[in-house]
């Protein structure tokens, strides 16, 4: 689920809270630029991170896939039907491609590029422990932190149940290729088991955590300790200082 | 364990505290796994929905909206590190896991009609809270080709792009949370007594 590339490149040692403020902050400008050139370069200059990190590849074939579709259809959406569309720039039969709606279609296309590959190059670069203990050092409450862990592990594991419920089904004459009516009946005799078995073992989960403190206030220690440098101060002092800026250039012009 | 006893002399903050036991804390995360795992069943069986907030809508009915709130938002921001334009639409479940729990307090959980009702105000909901993501960051367009091709087709008739994305999203999930609805009730009914937060017994 949460896909770390381990490694000691200058990003993997970056605090998370300083990736999380890194990726914050482009959002804030990807959304305060008006038209594509600038969120693209920013695409380029986070590809260009990843490659610093190591794992440049699979940053580009994942977010490749999550906002390919979104690319073909907000072309079409936007190059047919913005409102401000005035310049044809590609008329394919009856209909016209304009100018107008295209730039935009990219300008929502790359901005979400940036947010997407910000968020990948912060997760695969970050060890999710480390990621908690260094947000709890800031601030955040130690069971929101165990809710994120607990849920980012529960995940794969209900995975794997809701397969072995299928299996089982199967295996007691459940078709898959039935028709609608059927596979719709076929719902409630899978998500029962799996979550009335889900619900049984929070009674478990619930008393281990309480044995183990987990309602008790005060100060605790941790098993990894994450370094805060003055690079990561200067990272996020940088980074809210041009937000400012972008932002001043904007209502200014 | 916290009580939830005495609610009326507290303040809103405590008592909004008083509905996070630790009880309630432990359900998030299964809430979490049922959101996504809604998704994988739909898969298999090839139904055309998408139960992906049925676990949002069990944990508001087993634990208060609060609860239910906090489950939707961890959702999104947990499934984020596989797909992060899913934390946009982190305020939507944030608000469905609200008004599921609003409505089961007030008893909307309880008989059929009612259910059904609660499915399409929650659908609701959604519906409008997504638009202004989907229409302001996405420029429209959102999920599979083909809510896409059902968004040009409201487009290509005239209706401005507000419209076209509330309508599609409207007849995309109307099913889907009437669905969702049901099976959690069903689900939340199947669980034995002793295992069911305290909150439970004013809801079902």
């Amino acid at each position: 689920m949460f896909d770390y590339r381990p490694g000691d490149s200058p990003v993997h040692l970056l605090n998370p809270v300083t990736k999380l403020a890194v990726a914050v902050g482009l959002t804030v400008i990807v959304f305060l630029l008006p038209n594509p050139w600038g969120p693209a370069l920013i695409v380029v200059t986070l590809l260009g991170v990843a490659a610093v990190a190591g794992f440049p590849g699979s940053v580009a074939k994942l977010a490749a896939v999550l906002t390919g579709p979104l690319l073909i259809a907000v072309v079409i959406v936007q190059g047919l039907f913005y409102p401000g569309n005035e310049t044809p720039l590609l008329a394919v039969g009856p209909v016209t491609f304009w100018e107008e709606g295209v730039s935009y279609g990219l300008l929502v296309f790359f901005r979400v590029l940036v947010v997407v590959c910000a968020i990948l190059i912060m997760v695969f670069s970050t060890y999710p422990k480390a990621m908690m203990v260094a947000f709890i050092d800031k601030g955040l409450s130690p069971k929101l932190a165990y809710v994120f862990m607990a849920s980012l592990q529960f995940v794969p594991e209900m995975q794997r149940r809701a397969r072995a419920i299928i299996e089982a089904q199967q295996a007691r004459g459940l078709d898959l290729e039935a028709n609608l009516w059927r596979r719709f009946q076929a719902l409630l005799t899978m998500m029962i088991p799996l979550l009335a078995g889900a619900l049984i073992s929070v009674e478990t989960r619930s008393l281990a955590l309480e044995a183990r403190g987990f309602s008790r206030v005060g100060m605790r220690n941790y098993l990894i300790e994450v370094p805060d440098r003055t690079t990561d101060r200067v990272i996020r002092w940088s980074m809210a200082a041009i937000v400012v800026l972008v932002a001043l250039w904007r209502i200014v012009l | 364990m916290a009580d939830s006893t005495g609610q009326a002399e507290q303040g809103l903050f405590s008592r909004i505290a008083s509905d996070f036991t630790t009880r309630a804390w432990v359900l998030i995360p299964v809430g979490v796994g049922i959101n996504f795992v809604g998704g994988t069943l739909v898969t298999v069986l090839k139904l055309p929905i998408f139960l992906d907030t049925i676990g949002t809508i069990l944990v508001a009915l087993l634990a208060g909206p609060w609860v239910g709130a906090l489950t939707g938002l961890i959702t999104n921001l947990v499934l984020a590190v596989a797909d992060p334009t899913l934390i946009a639409f982190a305020p939507v479940n944030v608000a469905i896991g609200l008004i599921a729990g609003f409505l089961a307090l007030r008893g909307w959980f309880k008989t059929y009609p009612k259910i059904v009702a609660s499915g399409l105000i929650i659908m609701l909901t959604g519906a409008i809270l997504s638009a202004p993501i989907v229409v302001l960051a996405f420029g429209g367009v959102q999920g599979s080709p083909g809510r896409s091709a059902l968004t040009v087709f409201f487009l290509a008739t005239g209706s401005n792009i507000w419209r076209s994305v509330f309508t599609t999203s409207v007849i995309v999930e109307v099913v889907d949370k009437l669905i969702s609805v049901f099976v959690a009730v069903f689900v939340a009914r199947a669980i034995p007594e002793r295992y069911r937060p305290q909150k439970a017994q004013q809801t079902l």
